[in-house]
Formats: C-alpha cells, structure tokens, sequence
C-alpha cells in the first residue's frame, strides 16, 4: 500500500523542508526588508516603490512565541474541516522575523502567554488518496526559552 | 468640518432580531419611512440615497444585496436620485453617513439619506469565497479555524495579561449595557442579565464567553441629513454632525484585524491604529479636544472592544475603561458617561451594515432627549460613536445638539 500524498490545505502557503521541518512561505521585499504573509505581490510599506522585481519568495525560519491564545470551543464549521471533533487551541505568534501570524496551537497542554514556539504541520483530514495537512506551533523543543 | 453645515433632521429604525420573512430591502424602506416620518418629508425632498451593501451576498438576497442602492430607490418608488453601495463590513453605517454628508457639505444635495439593512442573523461569519490562491479570509478558516470571537478572545486574553483586566470587569460590561437594552423596545435582547448569569454563561473562546460576546442579527436603519440652513423647515432639534470619518489601519500596526492571517509588526508603530487613526480625524475636525463629549456609542462587539475603545476614543491610558467601570461612571442611564444607552451590539445583536446607522440613531434620539424609559440623566449636548470591523474598518461620528 502507497502512501497517500501530503498536501497543505493551502497551496503556497508553507512548506516542508529537507530536514523535515515545515517552514510558513512569505514574501520580502529587497529595498526595505518589509515581510509580508501570505505571499503578496507588492512591498506593502506606503513608502516603498511597488515594483514587482523588489519582492521575492523567503521561508520563515519557523520559530517564534506566543503572543496570545485562545480555545476554539465550539468548532468552527466548514470550510474548516478537521477529523477531530475536539476543541482545539488558536494562537497568534510573533515570529522571529517580525510577523504575527494567526495558527493552530498543538501538544501544549497549558499555553503561557510568551511560550517559545516552533512550526510543525498537522494532518486535518483524508480522503481516497491524499491527505490535507495544516502549519501548527507547538512548544519548542530545543530547550531554548 | 469644511463645507457648510450638515444636520441630521430624522432617523427611523427597524427593530432587531431575527426576521426570515422580511428581506433586507422591505427592512430598509420601513426604516427609511420611519426617518420621513421623524422630518415630516416626503420621500420626493430626498435628493440622493447612500445605502450599505451586505457582506454575504451569495447566501442571501443576491446581486441586489450587494446593489442595495438601487434595490431600495425602486422599493421606494423609483425616484430618478443617485443611489450609491458602500462596503465596509461594521463601518458601512457610518461610511452611508459620510458620503451623504460630503454630498450636503459640499452643495451638491440639499437633502440627502444614508441607509442600511442587514440579515447578518445565524452564527459566525464564515468566508465568502472558496479561493485558497487569493481570499486570505478563507485561508483563516481553513487552516487556522479561526472565528471572528478567537480573534478578539486573543486581544482580551493579551489585555487582562498586559493591564490587569479582570473577568468581573468583562461581565460587568454586560451587566450594565443590558440595564439600557432592557428599556429599549427595539432591541433583540431586552432583559438585564446579572454578573452571575454572564459569569456562568458558557465560554466561546476563552476568555470570552457567550453572554460577553454580541450576537449576529438583522436590523436596518436609516438617517436623514439636510444642510443646516433649511433644517428648520423639518425639525425643531436639529442635530449638528460636527465630524464624520472612516478610517483604515496604518502600516506596521501589529493588530492582526480578523480575518488577517498576518501582520507585520513594525517597531513603535501603534496597535489599533485603526481606531486611533478614526478618533485623530473626528476630534480634530470636530475642533473637540480628545475625549470630550458627553455620550458615547461603544462598539461592544465584545466586552474586550467595549474597553479598549472606550480608551482609545477617551485618548486615555490603556485600562482607563477598566478604573471607570469599578467606578460606576459608565452606566448607560445615569454614569458619569453614559455609554452604550442604546443597549449597545450586545443587546442589539449585529446585523453588520447597520449597526453604525444604528448608533447614530440612538445619539439622535437622545440628544433630542426623546429615547424614553433608556434616557440619560445627564444634560448631554455632544455625543460620539464608533463601529469596528473586518480588516480594520473603523468608522464613527461626533454629532452636537444645534439648538
């Protein structure tokens, strides 16, 4: 039996690196370092030119800390489709780049404001022959506080 | 504000609730008969209409949802007028009243009608499209499973850790809005409800639970504004509109306005710039200094945003509305500063487009000191209110007794 194929349940919108980790796609710009998330076409700084060519595709380095978290108690319904019916932890994260970024919390049994977090990827739901796979931050596990 | 002066000469509403039978167009023309009815005009003096459009167009109503404008003219009786759509999710209200305001202002109209309906009534909002290449909203949804209240339960978490802020504090912010709701025979929820009921009220998003957070709902509105020089001609109390603005987040602001999925987050830039950038426009073309009116229409959307725009549009320090509220100065009838005596979006429940058109009636009524069992004690003779919204919409208005 075949693997079935992992898939993000947005295209484009994170990626799992050689090493296995899973990395959030974004856009930065070369002239000012302005970092935007999901992917934009244009420098979203007011003062900076809006030339396509300044903008180019970077992977974020997939670490961060909890700025605040909430539970999702009653789910929230489609096109949100998860396997579990569980509630589930909703964080926002400030990354090392200077982003807030919105996600999943998993395999933290109690948030903290300030928690250092890392990205992983989780698996929402199947089908016949591919699996729809979500970014999440979970505690960091290399110690670092 | 430039231009020649612009009073409001009559409102009219259509109560809240939840009304499957009525669509939103027949909601607004009740709304806007009302308004003629408060001016003693004829639908005929009206010389160009302003009208929100509805977010959820593909699930309700359609094409003339969105093109609400022209809908309601010909559920009028069509008029030959102007009729423009604005979007702009919780500040469309307020938007409708700029844009007729701009139109009396500047002499283009003498008489102009902002006007919003919306059956935003059964549970969350949810995206509009299923576009993962471009709809950032349903990105959110789907890889996140974000609601519109996990949003704001993450801005309240993040307050009470950074001010203090209590879960008492929360609940009362129900408590006493709902004191004001029960009085208002146009409000969807018209009973008071204690600390303990909030208290044991379920959790939504924690910290949030379900008594602290507003409902969704349909109601319509409507606000009929003339120059000032031949208001008198249909009020006796004109209200002036001493400013009006709309306003959008500046770059760098962290907040992450639902249904963003990120933000970047630059080096002293203000949170809630939004609001702020709103409240910087009002005050200044109001000539008012910051903080200085005598009512306000919060939006409550959440008890977090009661309080945190409570302190944003007082210009005070973060956690002000906190010490207000043990202080009791915040009652709706007889604080010390009356918010929220209409009930609020708490006791309204929100229908999206008109909860700014809403607000500006309620300031109306009371200014004119005609709003009944939920009147503010206190002699009031200038009032504001302010809407928050998806994306960072931010809208609101100072209106003044002109009389």
């Amino acid at each position: 039996m075949t693997a079935k194929r992992r898939e993000p349940v947005v295209q484009g919108i994170f990626s799992w690196a050689p090493d296995g980790g899973v990395r959030l796609l974004a856009s930065k710009c070369d002239v000012c370092s302005t970092i935007m998330f999901p992917r934009a076409a244009f420098c979203s700084n007011p003062d900076c030119q809006k030339r396509r060519e300044n903008v180019h595709a970077v992977e974020l380095t997939a670490k961060g800390t909890l700025w605040s978290w909430t539970v999702q108690v009653y789910r929230a319904p489609p096109p949100f489709l998860s396997e579990s019916p569980d509630p589930y932890v909703v964080g926002m994260v400030d990354t090392e780049e200077g982003l807030r970024v919105v996600g999943l919390i998993v395999e933290a049994a109690r948030p903290e404001i300030g928690m250092p977090l890392e990205l992983t990827a989780v698996r929402l739901h199947e089908d016949e022959d591919r699996e729809s796979w979500t970014w999440a931050w979970r505690p960091r596990r290399d110690g670092a506080i | 504000m430039k231009g020649r002066p612009v009073a409001i000469v009559g409102v009219g509403l259509h109560p809240w609730g939840v009304f499957p039978d009525r669509s939103m167009t027949e909601m607004a023309v009740q709304a806007i008969s009302d308004a003629l009815e408060d001016a003693r005009m004829n639908w005929r003096e009206v010389d160009g209409l302003f009208a929100g459009s509805y977010l959820w167009a593909s699930r309700r109503e359609g094409l003339f949802a969105m093109l609400s404008g022209l809908s309601i003219t010909s559920a009028m009786g069509g008029a030959g007028i102007p009729a423009v759509s604005c979007a702009g999710a919780s500040a469309t209200g307020q938007m409708t009243l700029r844009e007729a305001y701009m139109a009396v202002a500047c002499g283009q109209h003498d008489v102009a009608l902002a006007v919003a309906s919306d059956k935003s009534a059964g549970g969350f909002f949810q995206p509009l499209s299923s576009d993962a290449e471009f709809d950032q909203d349903y990105m959110r949804w789907v890889g996140a499973g974000a609601t519109g209240p996990a949003y704001w339960a993450m801005e309240c978490r993040r307050r009470m850790h950074e001010l203090g802020t209590t879960e008492d504090d929360l609940a009362m912010v129900k408590v006493i809005t709902s004191k004001a709701a029960a009085l208002n025979p146009s409000a969807r929820y018209r009973r008071v409800f204690t600390r303990e009921e909030v208290l044991n009220s379920p959790c939504v998003c924690p910290p949030l639970r379900l008594l602290e957070i507003c409902a969704t709902g349909d109601g319509a509105a409507a606000v009929l504004l003339c120059a000032l020089e031949r208001a008198y001609q249909y009020t006796d109390k004109p209200v002036i509109v001493d400013a009006v603005a709309v306003a959008t987040p500046s770059f760098g602001d962290p907040t992450l306005w639902p249904p963003r999925l990120g933000v970047w987050r630059r080096p002293g830039a203000p949170s809630l710039s939004a609001a702020g950038n709103c409240l910087r426009a009002l005050y200044e073309a109001s000539g008012r200094a910051p903080g200085s009116v005598d009512i306000i229409e919060a939006p409550d959307n959440s008890s977090w945003h009661y309080l945190a725009y409570l302190d944003a549009i007082l210009c005070a320090e973060d956690g002000y509305a906190e010490k207000l509220l043990r202080l009791g100065a915040l009652d709706p009838l007889d604080g010390e500063l009356p918010v929220c005596p209409s009930g609020g979006i708490g006791g309204f429940s929100e229908a999206v487009a008109a909860q700014g058109l809403l607000q500006v009636y309620e300031l109306t009524k009371q200014l004119r000191r005609e709003a009944g069992a939920r009147q503010v004690k206190k002699e009031a003779k200038s009032a504001l209110s302010m809407t928050y919204g998806y994306a960072g919409a931010n809208a609101g208005c100072i209106v003044s007794k002109g009389w």
